[in-house]
């Protein structure tokens, strides 16, 4: 990759997620360029490169929250570890249930992590950094 | 071809639709002969025998058939000596049909013994003869017995009915509360998350730039929401237990317990306890519930410890075809006044700044003992510690 700029991809539809997760992800100490799509539909237009989104490069790194309109994030889920070209893509699930945890149940560990969105904003830098670690470990 | 004598009465007014009383229940008798002076000689010996009653006339087995279809009698009274269709052909006709196949039919025949056989081949329910002349004593008696039978059937059908109506929408609503409650501690928690993370962030912003006061102020907001937090995480936990839902497996309960006292190995170590656990054993639950038992007991006790060095004992003792557990301390103890409420949700003795909590812990502890098929109990006097029992089957 020429490129020396980790792309991640964050899918949330809620602008105040967004903007939390923006702030957190100062602590990454790699280099990104973060693109932000709003629901399951655009993600995967997104992911597939179709119309308006022909020219963006695959993310090396998606952050999916649960919780998204119309096509929901566990449809998304399964729908991107469906497709060949994303297969190997790392994913970081975020949520705010531990019930939803049976999700990356069968998956391969190393690609695919589950986070518990916290309450608190330390906790969220925390967060961010272990999925920065987990990102390195895909990546290696 | 034999006639009706006079048309079916018409059905009386809708019946009451939970009677609770056999005069509130309505009961008919099918009259089949064709000889029209004969059916209204029993209509004058039958009319007055039980208020509710109606006496429905045929003149014929088709004639008969055609009003079963109308209604459920509570007794058939069957001339055997018919035209085209007679009293024996009729009966095994009205055998046939699933929704009559044991409405009692009472034959009415003059002396014939052979023909007393006739219908054996077919006497599925309850089938009885009398002979003519009948005494009119004998018919009202016969009949009335019939007549009982059928009201008394009647109302329990009606009370069976209306207690599995009760159940269902029991089970309905008390599943979709569940559901509201999983759902709503489950949304709950996204708006808080996001007031608690932009007042961090709006704290972060401002760092040193705050008065003491306001300072304050951000402090008050971040302890509402993480108490808000705290509350709905254990609302959801009680709401998940409550649901019913169980994954039985092996649990090494020692093991299990291990566990528990390792995650709160900081407490411990801060209140100094001194546990003591017997051997415990191996039975058939849900792990994640019994752990959640064990967490709530022996965080309980860590909390509730008093001034006195904590003591802990925890252990089980086999009765019969269940274990009986125990949690012993020797912390503050509670009223007697209190032994029953503790159990139940939102219950709390203290106020927060003395012990913070939520009041669900124990709660959790009742459904999850329940949902195993046990009980639970505490044992305590104010300063003497509490001992707080369980059972659970064992495999």
């Amino acid at each position: 990759m020429a490129d020396s700029a980790t792309r991640i991809l964050l899918v949330e539809d809620d602008p105040g997620d967004v903007r939390l997760i923006r702030e957190a992800l100062k602590g990454f100490k790699t280099p990104f360029e973060l693109k932000v799509v709003g629901d399951g539909e655009e993600a995967m237009a997104y992911l597939r490169k179709e119309g308006r989104f022909a020219a963006e490069p695959t993310p090396d790194l998606i952050l999916l929250d649960l919780n998204l309109p119309r096509k929901n994030g566990r449809e998304l889920f399964s729908e991107i570890r469906a497709e060949p070209a994303l297969s190997r893509v790392p994913i970081a699930v975020l949520t705010t249930s531990s019930s939803d945890q049976d999700l990356i149940d069968g998956y391969d560990p190393r690609l695919n992590r589950y986070v518990t969105k916290p309450m608190r904003l330390a906790a969220l830098n925390e967060a961010v950094m272990d999925i920065e670690s987990f990102w390195r470990q895909a990546a290696a | 071809m034999g006639h009706a004598l006079g048309e079916p009465k018409a059905l009386l007014g809708a019946s009451p639709s939970r009677p609770q009383a056999e005069e509130d229940c309505e009961a008919s008798v099918l009259l089949v002969d064709d000889h029209p002076e004969n059916l209204l000689a029993l209509e004058v010996v039958l009319k007055d025998l039980c208020p509710r009653l109606n006496l429905v006339m045929a003149g014929s087995g088709q004639e008969a058939l055609k009003r079963m279809l109308e209604r459920d009698f509570a007794v058939i009274l069957l001339d055997v000596q018919m035209p085209d269709l007679d009293g024996f052909e009729t009966a095994s006709l009205i055998r046939q049909r699933e929704r009559s196949r044991h409405t009692p039919i009472i034959f009415l025949t003059a002396i014939n013994t052979n023909e007393l056989y006739a219908f054996k081949g077919y006497s599925f329910g309850a089938v009885d003869y009398l002979f003519k002349p009948i005494p009119q004593d004998v018919l009202r008696a016969k009949v009335s017995v019939f007549v009982d039978l059928f009201k008394k059937s009647e109302i329990l059908r009606r009370q069976s009915q209306r207690l599995a109506e009760i159940n269902q929408e029991l089970s309905r609503s008390n599943s979709e509360l569940e559901q509201f409650a999983y759902v709503a501690s489950h949304d709950l928690r996204e708006p808080l998350r996001k007031v608690c993370g932009f007042v961090d962030l709006l704290a972060l912003r401002l760092k040193g730039r705050l008065d003491s006061e306001s300072e304050e102020y951000v402090r008050f907001v971040v302890d509402g929401v993480t108490r808000m937090e705290s509350l709905i995480s254990n609302l959801l936990e009680y709401s998940r237990v409550g649901r019913g839902e169980k994954r039985l497996e092996n649990v090494d309960t020692g093991a299990l317990l291990q566990k528990v006292l390792s995650d709160l190995e900081p407490l411990i170590e801060e209140s100094g306890a001194k546990i003591h656990r017997d051997a415990m054993p191996e039975l058939r639950a849900d792990p994640l519930q019994m752990r959640q038992l064990f967490q709530n007991l022996v965080g309980n006790a860590l909390k509730f410890r008093g001034k006195r060095a904590l003591k802990l004992d925890i252990g089980a003792r086999r009765q019969g075809d269940s274990w009986a557990f125990f949690v012993k301390d020797n912390g503050i103890g509670i009223d007697r006044a209190h032994h029953q409420r503790i159990f139940s949700i939102f219950q709390r003795l203290h106020r927060r700044d003395e012990y913070p909590g939520t009041g669900i812990g124990l709660a959790i502890c009742k459904k999850v003992v329940e949902n195993h098929g046990g009980r639970i109990w505490v044992e305590s006097e104010p300063g003497r510690g509490s001992t707080f029992y369980f059972t659970l089957p064992a495999s």
